[in-house]
């Protein structure tokens, strides 16, 4: 009974507020000064304070409500895009090796890995001949590992707060605590009758622990505290014998990819949104990147005298803003991009709020090192 | 142009190896019974921009 009355009222309010479309013509049939009345009547109720008072708060919920739907719409966005709610796994302190990552460690197996970490999102050729397999939820709990002929871990990656180790020390430990564990860095790494040294300026540390090569990364503008680790297994190291990798096309478009993986995964890590790739603005990277390797130069402005912008816009880019960051030399994409965020205003570009799509683009010169061309930018 | 100061210390003396690297093997068996290390070294030379 309550209901059909409710629906009846509704009904009437319904009608009522549809006026316009059916009063016109009805009025040629029938006499609707009686709506008069009911204007008056709904006048005189609406000119009472706590009518007004009333409506002014149905009015004030409304906005509130459509600013709340409006925030979830948003955080449900950022979410599919960053994996916000992506949750930080229970890190265990490793037993049989010193450093875990994601809790996988090296010459743990490829079943294992399936079951810690699921399918990669990405597999890429890296500089030791073998495949970085990305792993992520939404560039959280980022991590990269590779694989040996039998189906083991012989390298590991991670620049999150993933790490685990026999020892406590983890993703933010002091640069101190690091070297009073683990003693003194390494100063060179000797493959037969080469001694490859290793110059980081105090950007990482190379260990020899267990039967690995540990480098640690630190932030230089977060207290010298770790950053990243990279973990290689002596076997693999030790069958790079030349101090950069077989150039192909492989490796480019490798560290293209990683470049990319690792500055989405800083980026998270740091509390910023994914960038998308953009195959477009990745030739005109490319294309910077070949014209340097093979014109013996490395700067923003080429030998025309074109600037990043003149580039992008030559390419029909369209942007709103744009930045460029270059690297040369470093024997990994993950070298490249641990020595950019040590740079102030290369970190800048990368964790900088407003950019959404980025470009890589990777060249070698004849002596096989890499130039790498990151062009970030947003419409 | 790469940098390319890869020193190499045998039997004392320094030289570029760029010079002798033609050498290096015989000379790396010669210094090895005198127990001298004979390495090359590699140095990495990056930037940023």
């Amino acid at each position: 009974m309550v209901r059909r009355l409710f629906g009846l009222i509704l009904l009437a309010v319904l009608v009522f507020l549809a006026r316009p479309l059916w009063e016109e013509p009805l009025s040629r049939v029938v006499d609707l000064s009686f709506l008069d009345r009911v204007d008056e009547l709904i006048a005189a109720v609406g000119g009472q304070p706590a009518v007004d008072q009333a409506l002014g708060k149905l009015n004030e919920g409304a906005n509130s409500l459509y600013a709340k739907l409006e925030q979830s719409v948003k955080d449900e966005r950022a979410r599919q895009t960053s994996g916000a709610e992506a949750e930080k796994p229970d890190l265990e302190r490793p037993e049989s090796v010193p450093i875990t990552v994601h809790n996988i460690g090296i010459g743990d197996t490829r079943e294992l890995v399936q079951t810690e970490l699921g399918e990669p999102a990405r597999s890429t050729m890296n500089e030791y001949g073998v495949e970085w397999h990305a792993y992520h939820d939404g560039y959280h709990n980022f991590a990269m590992v590779s694989f040996d002929g039998e189906g083991r871990v012989n390298g590991l990656y991670t620049n999150q707060d993933i790490i685990a180790s026999t020892s406590g020390i983890a993703y933010g430990s002091q640069k101190a605590s690091v070297r009073a564990e683990y003693g003194r860095p390494l100063d060179r790494i000797v493959k037969g009758r080469s001694a490859f040294l290793i110059q980081s300026n105090g950007e990482y540390d190379v260990f020899e622990l267990d039967n690995s090569y540990v480098t640690i990364f630190y932030d230089l503008h977060q207290n010298d505290t770790v950053t990243a680790v990279q973990i290689i297994e002596k076997e693999l190291e030790h069958s790079q014998d030349a101090l950069y990798g077989a150039a192909d096309t492989d490796l480019k478009e490798g560290f293209e990819r990683q470049l990319f993986d690792l500055t989405n995964a800083a980026r998270v890590a740091h509390g910023y949104g994914v960038l998308d790739w953009d195959g477009r603005t990745a030739s005109t990277a490319v294309r910077h990147s070949e014209d340097m390797a093979v014109n013996d130069y490395f700067a923003h402005e080429n030998q025309q005298g074109q600037s990043p912008f003149d580039r992008m816009a030559e390419d029909g880019i369209q942007f709103r803003g744009a930045g460029e960051n270059l690297a040369y030399g470093q024997p990994s994409s993950i070298f490249a991009h641990e020595g950019l965020m040590n740079s102030l205003g290369h970190r800048k570009n990368i964790l900088n709020e407003d950019f959404r799509m980025l470009g890589v683009g990777v060249a070698f010169n004849e002596e096989d090192q890499p130039y790498y061309t990151e062009n970030f930018l947003f419409k | 142009m790469s940098l390319r100061a890869r020193m190499l210390s045998a039997c004392g003396l320094f030289l570029r190896i760029s010079a002798i690297e033609r050498h290096f093997e015989a000379l790396a068996q010669f210094c090895a019974p005198l127990a001298i290390d004979f390495y090359a070294l590699g140095m990495i030379f990056s930037a940023l921009a």
